[in-house]
């Protein structure tokens, strides 16, 4: 089994260490957006994933912001 | 001509039955004898006891246990409550307590059965046996094996056949086998983790005559769910963890492999998952589901939230608990720890070599480092340290090599004499930088343990997991081989530290020399 992990941000490419999560492949401010509620993160099928989710090889993500709710995240 | 009509209404009612049985894999059961089962579920609860908000979702293991007490009795059938891993570790609330409060709110709630998360071996093997005596439902988890026998290790099982109500419902599990890399690698030693695919094709055949409903209560993550799902055949029902996947609505996935309803529910107790299923024989005929928020309207529910308001009181008088003393004033000013070596420096990355076992080099960022004043000798509390250590950050561990180590060093030096956070704290080395030179090549020797760095050579070294992954401007950090998170935060860690080495005494040694 492979150390590392593709993972694919808005398709931007990032290789991460497997066993790391989503906030891993995320910048440090795109995180502090996540968690006040400001933005979120989806897979590949549209499903919502939380930033300690883990991920796995070939990963597509999609980072966006949202309308400013109540963070439901940290 | 009537009797004619008849017979040929009879003929086609037949023969439309028989074309419809034979899309089935049993034969259909009389009409009446239909079963519902309703499966209520969480996963990555990461310790959630209380609340973790005050309107809107807030979660909290008081609401999660009215919903299911509601649901139980209104529900047409059977109804089962599960866990799909990660239940036991997260918070100061559960962490302190070695998870035994979890446990305890699940024994009330009354789960049917969990399946082990990687962090749930955050307290080890040991913690996770009592963690499963504790436990009034099974720990489940089909592919671990203790690796010297091949035999099931002594904290879980690998699966439960419940009887209810004349069904028998199968629930097997399966954690994700990136565990040796998510846990402290001590937390995991003589265990062999399977691959759970190939785990379940030996498992499923062996369950199917027992069983009328299978379900796979997983660790494993959305994706690897929905292999198992497309590639392994008779599971009914995965209910998944692992990934932190919001899936709103039930899944059903798969192919002349395998097919299988998906769900999972998202994080930290956010949600109850609900999925409904209708069955006749062994078929499920009709299903549905739903994500049911915990929010703030759902009332508390009295019991619960007795437990967790008994082991919060006691976690708060534990903060003022001393866990430690310096003997000496512990150097934390903002201005310093940004620019140069200082002894909290060092004490904090000393912390971090031993807390990793077999590191011989420890960085750590001075960012993170926020007591932000002069630290007075005497005392060191539990309140202390988290103020100290504030992020939830985690000790992790990777191999990197010289020519690595050196570039990373540059960077720490490279906004100086600016206080900058990504300005390193060290341990297990020790180095020199000319600051006339410009950044990228400022760093002039290297020792480590002593020894002239060798740039060709591997090391092991210890970090937190946001450096790791390229935080600061530590690209360097990424490319390393043998990653391990042990998924334990620096603060906890700290605590043990300074519980195990108090008084401690640390100094400025010149680790970190400007020519």
């Amino acid at each position: 089994m492979s150390g590392r992990l593709r993972v694919y941000v808005n398709d931007k490419e990032s290789s991460l260490y497997r066993g790391m999560r989503v906030r891993h492949a995320l910048t440090l401010e795109q995180v502090r957006l996540v968690e006040s509620g400001k933005a979120e993160v989806r897979d590949s099928r549209g499903h919502m994933i939380g930033l300690d989710g883990a991920l796995s090889d070939g990963q597509r993500l999609t980072f966006r912001r949202t309308q400013n709710r109540k963070s439901t995240n940290f | 001509m009537r009797r004619l009509l008849k017979l040929l209404t009879v003929a086609i009612v037949l023969t439309t039955l028989l074309f419809v049985q034979s899309l089935y894999a049993e034969p259909l059961v009389v009409p009446g004898e239909r079963t519902f089962i309703t499966i209520l579920h969480t996963n990555d609860f990461h310790g959630r006891l209380e609340s973790i908000s005050v309107t809107g979702i807030v979660g909290g293991s008081a609401r999660i246990a009215t919903l299911v007490n509601e649901i139980r009795s209104s529900a047409p059938g059977i109804v089962l409550l599960l866990d799909a891993g990660d239940a036991t570790h997260g918070t100061t609330l559960s962490n302190f307590f070695n998870g035994i409060p979890v446990i305890e709110v699940m024994n009330a709630i009354g789960y049917d059965a969990m399946e082990i998360g990687n962090h749930d071996f955050n307290y080890g093997q040991e913690g996770l046996t009592e963690r499963a005596s504790q436990a009034e439902f099974p720990l489940l988890a089909a592919n671990i094996v203790v690796t010297a026998t091949g035999e099931i290790p002594p904290f879980c099982q690998p699966y439960v056949i419940k009887e209810v109500a004349g069904k028998r419902i199968a629930i097997f599990g399966l954690i994700t086998p990136d565990t040796p890399v998510v846990t402290h690698p001590k937390n995991v030693v003589g265990l062999t983790f399977l691959d759970p695919i190939e785990t379940a094709a030996k498992l499923v055949p062996e369950l199917r005559p027992k069983a009328d409903l299978i379900i796979a209560l997983t660790h494993i993550g959305y994706e690897m769910d929905r292999r198992l799902a497309e590639e392994v055949g008779g599971i009914h029902v995965i209910v998944g963890g692992h990934s932190h996947t919001k899936i709103d609505v039930p899944e059903r996935v798969g192919n002349e492999g395998g097919n299988a309803i998906i769900v999972q529910a998202w994080e930290y107790g956010m949600v109850l998952g609900r999925l409904d299923l209708e069955m006749r024989g062994k078929a499920i005929v009709r299903f549905s589901g739903e994500l049911i928020p915990v929010t703030v309207d759902v009332p508390e529910d009295p019991d619960v939230k007795a437990i967790v308001e008994s082991y919060a009181a006691e976690l708060k008088a534990a903060m003022s608990e001393v866990v430690g003393y310096t003997t000496v004033p512990l150097e934390g000013a903002r201005s310093l720890i940004r620019t140069r070596e200082t002894n909290l420096g060092n004490l904090v990355a000393d912390m971090m070599r031993w807390a990793a076992g077999d590191a011989q080099i420890a960085l750590e960022n001075g960012g993170g480092i926020r007591w932000h004043r002069l630290f007075p000798a005497g005392p060191i509390t539990r309140a202390d340290v988290y103020e100290l250590l504030p992020f939830l950050n985690t000790l992790v561990m990777m191999d990197l090599t010289g020519a690595q180590i050196k570039q990373a060093l540059e960077n720490s030096v490279s906004k100086y004499p600016t206080a900058d956070g990504r300005f390193l704290q060290v341990s297990g080395l020790r180095f020199t930088f000319d600051p006339t030179k410009p950044a990228g090549s400022r760093v002039v020797n290297v020792w480590v343990g002593g020894e002239p760095l060798v740039e060709t050579a591997t090391y092991r070294v210890a970090t937190n997991d946001f450096l790791a992954a390229g935080g600061d401007y530590y690209t360097v950090l990424t490319q390393g081989t043998n990653f391990v998170d042990t998924g334990v935060y620096l603060m906890d860690y700290m605590v043990e530290y300074l519980k195990e080495f108090s008084p401690v005494s640390p100094i400025e040694e010149n680790r970190i020399v400007p020519l």
